[in-house]
């Protein structure tokens, strides 16, 4: 169970890092895109491609952000009746919705990658001005999908094996739905909401 | 079989599996049983295609926007601003909570954070000032959604995706209803403290000298949404670019926000008045040197604090940096491409620079970074789920079978329209909204197509869409906004206080929505004058 711990937290760590290089390559690529928006109407120069290769940054740093959001539980959950539930059900769903979302993952990683395959034999290029290699930024894409396979496999495991030991507790710790204080943390912590609704500050 | 496959549809969203297994799996099975399962072969090269797609591009833009807004702690400022304006009115700070939510919403992807932030800063006054808490909380849940509606809204470039709508008419479309949406919200708080006197809390004294001192704290969010919103209109850019460069806006903002000195008397505001006519002077002359250096230095201008900027030294050393490197931009003997990264190293200096400064906190970027693409995967994964779900729905003749159905029933084109409000107001009680629309829609979209009534349009839809959405964020059982209220009440108490006082507001939305049927001008108008 430790071994699992240990992975699960190297795992966090990985997906925060994979999310903080695809949030750069997101800003770079706005600033691209400011600049070339800028001088376009003031001084009639553009770059083209801009938008081709902001749409490669954006479809990559999306399947790489996907492991992140699994880890800190933010896949979207309707809650409606998961609330009323037991402990122990809820823990048994928390596990099903996982496999279930590996299933669904099972097929678009397989056609993510396959995708990336026969691009790579038939050298396809973007019919654009830039004629960018499509295997180049499929492959930063499939990356990230089979990277989140190899999460969701992870996690089910994990998750499997505390509800086996009728560890209802670390199974919503690591797949259930999140209450709304920690949504709450999530969306605002580095605002530090909390602390100063505590303290009453003045407005 | 139909009843088997929604019954399934039934146990796995009550079992709260993910929402984008759920749509894959349908997805699969209708595949399975309709087409032999042949066109998930294809759903690589469908996901791909709209995974690179520019117009998507604007989702992460926007909600990394609205978090830089929010770390930023602009938000917080900008809520003792409005107080100073808008709390003369029956009800006091309840109009407020309305008004920068309308602001802050308009700047920020998300109803939880705009909700949350309002929220935190106006709880403590509800004690304080004696007001009747029922009804405040429902301002605040209330306010919150109004961001779905206000341009830029990710939602409308979510619907305009799934069903070919311009998205710089929906952003047109959903101005005025908006707008009217904050009115009648405000006049649901006066009508209530003027039924019952004692609900509006005691009220808060303010001169205009007082007012006109927090201007500089409410210009952020406005300058960010004419920026935005005003280079779609003006064709300077796609929505996606105008995101863009908000988010290079914000980021400015931002650093203004930390460097700021504060203002004491009017004629601080003179400089940045003085820069920004100048500038738009310039424009209309034709004078585009001129201009872009203009536009830089009241950009510095607000950037650095108006204390500063009403030195001397400091306007020299702007100038001195500012005209070489706008020389340079525009006459350089280098190619294009090389001019604009030049363009893009002066940014990323300046983003340096300010860090070094200690006006941007690397800290913003790396959380703002993380809420970005937490919600950028979180909704991305259910959109390709549900765009995969809309590929094989067209296939099947599903939405033909849904079509003759309609049609069968022999209804009006007002009657089906009403038909799918209660439907969407019940569905609204028990789920997450987003998840609603893009589960819904690609059934849906083509019902009211079908009707055939000019006024009725696909513009029109995807505003009524959103505003149903508006509503299901304040609808017990789920719902979104009112949890999140209740959730920031540090001294507790029952979660049906919120609910009570969020029903004033449905009953807005209500009206309003009677009214966008009633009269669809209401959001077409706007659009139908520009395109």
């Amino acid at each position: 169970m430790e071994t699992f711990a240990k992975i699960h937290h190297a795992l966090k760590e990985l997906s925060r890092w994979l999310v903080w290089l695809g949030g750069g390559a997101l800003l770079i690529s706005a600033i691209i895109v400011t600049v070339d928006v800028i001088s376009r109407k003031f001084i009639g120069i553009t770059m083209s491609g801009s938008d081709e290769l902001s749409g490669y940054v954006f479809s990559a740093s999306t399947t790489m952000a996907y492991s992140y959001c699994l880890l800190h539980r933010s896949n979207v959950r309707i809650d409606a009746f998961y609330n009323m539930m037991p402990q122990a059900l809820r823990a048994t769903l928390d596990v099903i919705g996982l496999a279930l979302l590996m299933y669904y993952m099972w097929f678009m990683t397989e056609a993510g990658v396959l995708a990336f395959l026969e691009s790579w034999e038939l050298n396809s290029v973007s019919i654009t001005t830039l004629e960018t290699p499509q295997w180049i930024p499929q492959f930063f894409w499939m990356a990230g999908l089979v990277l989140f396979f190899a999460m969701l496999i992870f996690v089910t495991l994990y998750s499997l094996v505390a509800l086996l030991q009728r560890n209802w507790d670390l199974v919503g710790r690591i797949a259930g739905i999140p209450s709304i204080a920690d949504v709450i943390e999530e969306e605002t912590h580095g605002v530090d909401v909390m602390e100063e609704a505590a303290a009453g500050r003045e407005v | 079989m139909a009843v088997w496959i929604l019954l399934g549809l039934l146990i796995l969203v009550t079992a709260a599996v993910p929402v984008a297994a759920v749509l894959g799996i349908l997805s699969f099975v209708l595949d399975e049983i309709a087409m032999d399962g042949r066109l998930t072969f294809g759903i690589g090269e469908i996901v791909w295609d709209k995974s690179k797609e520019f117009i998507l591009v604007a989702v992460p833009m926007f909600i990394l926007l609205g978090e830089i807004m929010l770390r930023a702690g602009i938000a917080r400022r900008m809520y003792g601003a409005v107080i100073q304006w808008l709390s003369w009115l029956p009800g006091g700070l309840m109009h407020a909570n309305i008004g920068s939510c309308t602001i802050f919403a308009a700047s920020s992807g998300s109803s939880v954070a705009t909700a949350a932030t309002v929220g935190t800063v106006a709880y403590p006054e509800i004690e304080k000032r004696k007001y009747n808490e029922s009804l405040f909380l429902g301002s605040l849940a209330a306010g919150g959604t109004l961001g779905i509606l206000v341009p830029p809204s990710i939602n409308l470039i979510l619907y305009g995706l799934l069903t070919d709508t311009s998205v710089p008419e929906l952003y047109l479309a959903g101005i005025f209803p908006g707008l009217m949406l904050a009115f009648l919200f405000m006049a649901v708080i006066i009508f209530a403290c003027l039924y019952r006197k004692s609900w509006g809390g005691d009220p808060v004294r303010t001169t205009w000298g007082e007012r006109i001192r927090t201007l500089p704290d409410l210009l952020p969010p406005v300058l960010l949404f004419a920026v935005v919103v005003g280079s779609i209109y003006a064709g300077v850019a796609t929505p996606t670019e105008a995101a863009a460069v908000g988010v290079v806006f914000a980021i400015g903002l931002a650093a203004w926000h930390n460097f700021q000195a504060p203002i004491e008397k009017p004629i601080d505001l003179l400089p940045i008045g003085v820069g920004f006519g100048a500038a738009i002077g310039c424009m209309f002359m034709g004078l585009n040197v001129a201009y872009a250096a203009l536009g830089i230095l009241a950009f510095l201008a607000v950037f650095t604090g108006v204390r500063k900027a009403r030195s001397f030294p400091f306007w020299l050393t702007i100038a001195l940096f500012v005209f070489p490197l706008t020389a340079f931009m525009i006459y350089a003997p280098a190619s294009d491409v090389t001019r604009i990264m030049f363009g893009v190293l002066v940014v990323l200096c300046a983003i340096g620079f300010g860090m070094k400064k200690g006006v941007l906190a690397p800290k913003m970027f790396v959380e703002s970074f993380e809420g970005t693409l937490r919600t950028t995967a979180m909704i991305m994964l259910i959109v390709f789920a549900a765009i995969f779900l809309n590929f094989v729905l067209g296939f099947m003749g599903i939405t033909q079978a849904m079509l003759n159905f309609i049609a069968e029933l022999g209804l009006t084109p007002v009657e089906t329209i009403l038909l799918i409000v209660v439907f969407y107001l019940i569905l609204g009680m028990f789920m997450e909204t987003l998840s609603m629309m893009l589960t819904t829609v690609p059934v849906v979209f083509p019902i009211v197509m079908s009707l055939n009534v000019a006024e009725f349009s696909d513009v029109w839809f995807g505003i009524l869409i959103t505003l149903l959405m508006e509503a299901a964020l304040i609808t017990p059982p789920i719902g979104v906004n009112l949890y999140v209220v209740q959730g920031i009440r540090a001294r507790g108490g029952k979660f049906n206080d919120v609910a009570i006082g969020a029903v004033p507001f449905v009953i807005a939305m209500l009206v309003m929505i009677g009214i966008l049927i009633a009269f669809p001008g209401v959001a077409t108008y706007l659009p139908n004058q520009f395109f």
